[in-house]
């Protein structure tokens, strides 16, 4: 008998039972078509607002602008302000964007010493002020390698709670990788002493569009 | 893992006796219990979660064949591959094979508590791969060849001293010669020297705090960013992780998020929740192309019908060894094995035997912060009861410990003798015991009144107080 059988076997020997029955299953088929909505924190009306404390009470930043046109410029603007080059990694969706000769961007995945990469979220959580990126709309190192991650969110894409993020992943074929990133990279392994950038960035800044 | 858990009392002594010790853990205590209560008490909601968290995995744990199926299934249809293991050795054979096939030099692992449990790195090492522990962690315990003292802050007994020189010791390999002092210093040439490692890697193995039966989706919960480096950067990603793990939906997974961050750091949402579903898709530039589920039973299915199935809820928060007294005096090393604090002491002694691990389940107070701290409610002080009525029936105990627990268990059953004696004099116990009866007869007593006073009851017993409080 295989390990899979006998786990099987022995889970449903511990239940005190055999195989379920068809019309058992078809309650448990129920259940996952239709993910039940438990209880849920409250939050703010005004999802932009608590997106943003609930930001800068885990340690990231943020700027806002009025349309995606703009992103470039505030781009340059904070690379000047925190004195970095002008030279970010991007994921192939912000190309579009009317970015001039003063910035230089590449489309790829993340590399060792790139120090800032742009990327686009899927949705935001003003629960928690966390982020959504997928792999299927932008390579995942790019969220991990660089020591500044830039993510793009429109106001729009803000929900109250993280169980409307699902309920929109659940228009698509789940991708490999949903980061859900909240705040930057951090350790407390030395002394509790609370350190950030232990591997991944050791920024983390949202462009507000809209 | 080497199993030291029938030396508990030897290791209580010295731990307690440790001065570097008690000061890793007089500074880490605090910050966990204050961490923790600031934020459920901004969560009015707390309570109703953990009732909701309690009865998702129930409702898991009684269709556990269904959803484990069912993942299985959603696995396979994203191009990713399940394995079952009903062993420890099962399970390190699956990965060495997977290892092997891959023609894997460099291992890079992301913290995974199965891991430990199965002695994953003492296999893959034996067959000459070269593996790196990327969690700082579990990196700084891995240079020092010690097990994991905690949970979820596996050097949580390890002063800055002692890291900058195991750092120094250890680095100078990388032409890094200098001795650091500072917290960012030191955390900063970790970054440095697990990068390249990173990088190298061909398989990366990481644990999963939960699994989706909706999705076929592996969860990871960090704050550092090791796991995400160590599932997205080499070409086969590797997880090995436990049947109870399974929840059905991204919904209820939704639920139990909220539980175990707030309980284990105090944090509503740690930095990294990583969903990982199958492999690289069609087009895309990064991510790996292999991607295999290692499930681990391990006594898992017989805990399922017997009195310790509550303790498959558990989601490894390590609250319950934050809050409890004993945890905080001895540490994790004391305990012997792989799991610590009252949770390890009921899974220990499932998963290595009641004999080897017979003085754990006696290293409780019985105060019962654990239960009030654990966020799926699970009734620890009573397994670890139970573990003691199975010890007695085993006949594991020396004759006078036998002896004190037959007196105790007359007067439990005689509540109204019980209390009256209880009130009188708290030590009454012991003089039923024949001079040494229950408290002394605590395994690591010696060590215990050497260094600590024995807390003087204060006011009313615990059974007036609950009268009183039933009647308000
Ligand atoms: S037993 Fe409860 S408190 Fe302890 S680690 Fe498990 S879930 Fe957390």
């Amino acid at each position: 008998m295989s390990s899979r059988e006998q786990i099987l076997g022995k889970i449903r020997k511990s239940l005190g039972r055999g195989v379920l029955s068809a019309e058992q299953i078809s309650v448990l088929e129920a259940r996952l078509a239709t993910p039940p909505l438990h209880e849920q924190p409250q939050v703010n009306t005004d999802l932009a607002l608590q997106f943003t404390q609930k930001l800068q009470k885990v340690g990231a930043s943020f700027s806002d602008v009025e349309n995606e046109s703009l992103i470039p410029f505030a781009l340059i603007a904070l690379l000047k302000e925190w004195e970095l080059p002008l030279q970010v990694v991007i994921d192939a969706h912000l190309q579009a964007l009317p970015w001039t000769d003063d910035i230089q961007c590449a489309v790829r995945v993340a590399q060792d010493d790139d120090k800032v990469s742009v990327t686009e979220a899927f949705a935001a959580v003003a629960e928690t002020g966390t982020v959504a990126l997928l792999s299927s709309h932008s390579p995942t190192t790019l969220n991990f390698l660089p020591e500044t991650h830039i993510v793009i969110v429109h106001r729009a894409q803000i929900t109250a709670n993280l169980e409307s993020v699902w309920e929109k992943l659940r228009q698509q074929n789940m991708p490999r990788t949903v980061n859900l990133i909240t705040g930057p990279s951090r350790t407390a392994d030395v002394e509790q002493t609370i350190q950030l950038g232990a591997h991944g960035p050791r920024r983390l800044h949202v462009i507000l569009v809209g | 893992m080497q199993i030291n858990s029938p030396q508990f009392k030897q290791r209580a002594t010295v731990a307690l006796q440790d001065m570097r010790l008690q000061k890793a853990l007089s500074k880490a205590k605090g910050g966990f219990i204050d961490k923790r209560l600031a934020a459920i008490s901004a969560l009015p909601e707390f309570e109703a979660l953990r009732e909701r968290g309690k009865a998702i995995k129930q409702h898991t744990l009684e269709n556990l064949d269904f959803y484990l199926e069912r993942f299985e299934s959603k696995v396979i249809a994203q191009g990713g591959k399940v394995h079952w293991a009903s062993s420890s050795e099962e399970a390190c054979q699956l990965i060495l094979e997977i290892s092997r096939a891959a023609n894997a030099k460099v291992i890079t692992k992301g913290k995974s508590m199965v891991g430990e449990e199965i002695s994953l790195n003492e296999a893959l090492e034996a067959d000459g791969f070269k593996v790196v522990e990327t969690d700082l962690g579990e990196y700084i315990i891995q240079l020092a060849h010690e097990p994991p003292s905690h949970i979820i802050a596996p050097a949580v007994h390890k002063t800055r001293e002692q890291i900058s020189d195991l750092f120094h010791e250890h680095h100078q390999q990388y032409g890094l010669t200098q001795k650091l002092d500072t917290v960012p210093e030191l955390v900063n040439e970790a970054r440095t020297v697990l990068r390249s490692q990173f990088l190298s890697a061909d398989v990366g193995i990481t644990g999963a705090n939960f699994l989706i039966a909706e999705t076929g989706s592996t969860v990871i919960v960090t704050n550092e960013g090791n796991g995400d480096l160590t599932n997205t950067l080499p070409r086969v990603h590797i997880v090995m992780t436990s049947i109870e793990k399974v929840v059905p939906t991204l919904n209820d997974a939704t639920t139990l998020l909220r539980l175990l961050g707030r309980s284990a750091t105090g944090q509503e949402m740690t930095s990294y929740t990583t969903f990982t579903t199958g492999v690289r898709r069609e087009g895309e530039l990064d991510g790996a192309q292999e991607f295999h589920v290692v499930l681990l039973d391990n006594g898992r299915t017989t805990m399922l019908g017997d009195e310790f199935k509550d303790m498959l809820r558990c989601i490894r928060c390590g609250a319950c060894m934050n809050h409890c007294p004993v945890y905080g005096s001895v540490g994790g090393h004391a305990y012997g094995w792989v799991y610590p604090g009252p949770m390890g002491s009921v899974l220990t002694p499932l998963m290595i035997g009641l004999k080897a691990a017979q003085d754990l389940p006696n290293a409780s107070t019985l105060c019962g912060r654990c239960e009030q701290v654990c966020p799926m409610k699970i009734p620890l002080p009573t397994m670890l009861r139970q573990h003691r009525i199975n010890a007695y029936e085993q006949d594991l105990m020396p004759t006078r410990a036998r002896w004190a627990l037959k007196i105790w268990a007359y007067l439990a059953k005689r509540p109204a003798l019980y209390q009256k004696l209880a009130s009188i004099k708290i030590g009454i116990l012991g003089f039923l015991g024949g001079g040494r009866g229950s408290f002394r007869y605590l395994p690591f007593a010696g060590a215990w009144t050497k260094n600590r006073d024995f807390p003087a009851p204060q006011g009313k017993t615990f059974m007036a107080q609950w009268k009183a409080r039933k009647s308000a």
